[in-house]
């Protein structure tokens, strides 16, 4: 049997193992979350970008890949509206969250618990791709310790200060933790600090997810886990022999991402189900106290089907402020006002016009055969945390997408670039989540349409999903997407950070690659 | 009016009154179900600390069991099972009361707010809670589970006896104020019952480190 035949066979078993097992996620559900509401006082969708010569612009609803694009082949174009592809470096694909950091990317894998076969490859783990020029980006390594090989998830970040990167993973057999740290002061040639097996950890910090970040500062790696709401704090004070220094289920409905004020002192965690946001006093931790806990500062929920994803610290015009996208229910991106930090106050929403209410059928029948993530949001970045001026996102199924937010309660969208589909291109994409199993998985993210932005109150799912999933089955199955471990890839899906450099933004989808996009029409930098 | 229309309005008038009244004795029942219930400040702050205090005994007891060779499984396991089984309880209750999974300090002042003032042993707990790193007496420091995680063999299992006595010797205490002062009678019967439990586990340890030495 080929490798790829190999990899399909086991694909498809491995599927339907998953896809159990994520169908029992979908289910479940949180009843008592606060609702905190929104300050609609302009609704909760950007202006629309202007899109000027050179670009081509989405046919539908503002983020929205429409049904007959996806049938038509027109998706395989893909849709821009001020900003164009400099360059690109696909490789296999990429996993959830691949940073960017000096003239490099590193692009996560899947790993091998969703593709054993990934360790026989002849350039295994995670590859480095620098973009020193930026128009050849071109692969200079690969990284092997055992999280990379396993896969990062959400955890692949790097520390700017001390050229540190950094990822956790949990082993499927073994069920131990791993955390691997580079030195990437050469970003394009990274240095495996701790060790030929990485760092073990005793607690399930990355099982089914998920989440790892550093102190600013560098000299702590924080990571989460959705599994009893897990947090470990790991001392890479020496990261030849990083040490942890907290460990505690503190259960918080399912911890996610993790952001920190600028002193390391506090962190801003995003939860999931309810999405939210729990303010902590890590100082404790940050202070290295003999026996360090952690404290409840504040915290803010907005819907009990949702999951905030991670919490950006900004400021603007001196108040603090929190830019939280969120991943489930077609939340969008929420604007959070911490100048109480025991009270944190929701003061904007941000949606796409695909992920309002009343777009909820046109969601259902687009992405229905597309996987787990539809039209969410996922990871961000602004161009400074000081009075940003701008703000792009990844959205799974809606690309790359920029807004001006120089007033956050009146955001403009500025440009957007979601790219071709890779439409039967899957089983070339084994590192990419997407085309590797979680395209083929019925859609998740997006159950309860009629909840967006408001508690829906009910755990009743849309059965157009479900019925529109049972129905592209056999489709899919049949390889419709290139292999039957990736759904219909009928568009791709960005859920790493886009990084701010110069006039461009340096970004990894799952299924194309790194690419090198360059603002036009003079809409970046903002004057 | 006729005398048996007047019998038949009194007769209406009755029945309406005593639905009237029945309504709201059930409504006083009811509120008084939910007096029952409804948290005071010493079971919220009970539910918050302890589950800070169980956190780390789960830990100890995962670093015991997750490598190297031990003869203390049997007990790691159930104390790691009872402690989980009792931190999911509070973490229940204080989800239902809507009150935050963690204290917002490190101070103890809940015990201060008990059916009569603070004695002197408890004046003496929470002087010592002062002083104690983490705010609470008998935590392990990160020193104390860095040597746990590294020794092996006898050393590691009389470490982890020591720790995890002076541990529970620590959160006893805790337990005996809130079966007395918790204002809902689930966190009396659950810290009386924490208390009994950690009480002989701690006996149950005094006799496996004498046989360790």
């Amino acid at each position: 049997m080929s490798m790829s035949a190999c990899r399909a066979a086991f694909g498809a078993a491995f599927a339907v193992v998953v896809l159990s097992m994520f169908a029992a996620c979908g289910t479940s559900s949180s009843t008592t979350a606060v609702d905190a509401g929104v300050d609609a006082q302009d609704g909760t969708i950007a202006t629309l970008a202007e899109c000027g010569p050179g670009s081509q612009p989405e046919t539908g609803v503002q983020g929205q890949v429409p049904l007959a694009d996806r049938q038509s082949g027109r998706s395989q174009q893909g849709y821009r509206c001020n900003l164009k592809l400099v360059s690109q470096y696909q490789g296999n694909g990429a996993s959830v969250v691949s940073p960017s950091f000096d003239t490099c990317a590193y692009l996560s894998t899947s790993g091998a618990l969703l593709d054993p076969l990934q360790v026989l490859a002849p350039s295994p783990g995670v590859p480095v791709v620098d973009a020193r020029d930026p128009m050849q980006p071109v692969q200079t390594a690969n990284l092997t310790g055992p999280s990379m090989m396993i896969g990062t998830w959400e955890s692949l970040k790097v520390n700017e200060p001390r050229k540190l990167l950094g990822g956790v993973a949990v082993g499927a057999l073994t069920g131990a933790g791993f955390f691997d740290v580079y030195d990437v002061s050469d970003c394009a040639h990274p240095v495996h600090l701790n060790g030929i097996g990485g760092t073990s950890l005793e607690l399930p910090v990355n099982l089914l997810g998920h989440e790892g970040n550093w102190a600013p500062d560098g000299m702590t790696y924080w990571a989460t886990g959705l599994i009893g709401g897990s947090i470990t704090a790991i001392d890479v004070a020496d990261p030849r022999t990083p040490k942890i220094v907290y460990t505690g289920l503190q259960g918080f409905p399912a911890n996610h991402g993790a952001e920190f004020s600028a002193d390391g002192n506090t962190m801003y965690l995003a939860t999931c189900f309810p999405g939210g946001l729990t303010i902590l006093d890590i100082s404790d931790v940050q202070s290295r106290k003999a026996a360090p806990m952690i404290r409840q500062v504040g915290s803010v929920t907005w819907n009990p089907f949702s999951c905030g994803q991670h919490a950006i610290p900004v400021t603007f015009n001196g108040k603090p402020h929190l830019i939280i996208p969120d991943e489930f229910d077609s939340e969008g991106i929420h604007i959070i006002d911490i100048s109480d930090p025991s009270e944190p106050k929701i003061v904007k929403q941000i949606q796409l016009q695909i992920q309002l209410k009343e777009n909820a059928a046109l969601r259902t029948a687009d992405t229905v055969g597309d996987g787990l993530f539809g039209y969410e949001s996922h990871y961000c970045t602004v161009d400074t945390f000081t009075d940003p001026k701008a703000l792009a996102c990844g959205y799974f199924q809606s690309g790359i997408r920029v807004f001006d937010i120089r007033d956050p309660l009146r955001p403009r969208e500025i440009a957007y670039f979601n790219p071709p589909a890779q439409t039967g291109k899957g089983l070339a994409l084994q590192h990419s989540l997407h085309a590797w199993i979680g395209g083929l998985l019925p859609p998740i993210s997006d159950l309860y349409t009629s909840g967006s932005g408001v508690s829906a109150g009910t755990v009743t799912t849309d059965a157009r999903y479900v019925a529109g999933f049972v129905g592209a089955l056999p489709g899919l199955i049949a390889n419709a997407g290139g292999g039957p471990v990736s759904g219909n890839l009928s568009a791709d899906w960005c859920s790493s950070p886009p990084r701010f450099v110069g006039d461009q933004l340096w970004v990894t989808c799952m299924d194309n690659g790194f690419m090198v996009l360059q603002f036009t029409n003079g809409v970046y930098p903002i004057h | 009016m006729n005398t048996r229309r007047v019998a038949l309005v009194l007769l209406l008038l009755a029945a309406l009154t005593s639905v009237v009244v029945a309504y709201r004795l059930g409504l006083r029942s009811a509120a008084a179900r939910v007096a029952a219930t409804a948290p005071g400040p010493v079971d919220i702050g009970f539910a918050q600390s302890m589950r800070n205090h169980h956190d780390q005994a789960i830990v100890m007891t995962r670093i015991l069991l997750d490598g190297g060779s031990t003869q203390l499984a049997g007990l790691a396991r159930a104390i790691q099972t009872a402690q989980l089984i009792e931190l999911g309880e509070m973490k229940g209750w204080l989800l239902l009361w809507r009150q935050p999974l963690l204290p917002a300090s490190t101070g103890m002042n809940w015990m201060l707010l008990g059916r009569a003032p603070p004695d002197a042993s408890l004046t003496r707990y929470l002087s010592d809670c002062r002083n104690s790193p983490g705010g609470m007496p008998g935590l392990a420091t990160r020193d104390e589970l860095d040597r746990l995680r590294t020794l092996d063999g006898d050393a590691r299992d009389r470490l982890f006896l020591q720790l995890m006595t002076r541990h529970h010797e620590g959160g006893l205490p805790m337990a005996h104020f809130a079966a007395r002062n918790a204002e809902t009678a689930a966190v009396r019967t659950f810290a009386a019952e924490v208390a009994m439990q950690q009480t002989q586990e701690v006996a149950t340890m005094a006799l496996l480190l004498q046989r360790l030495r």
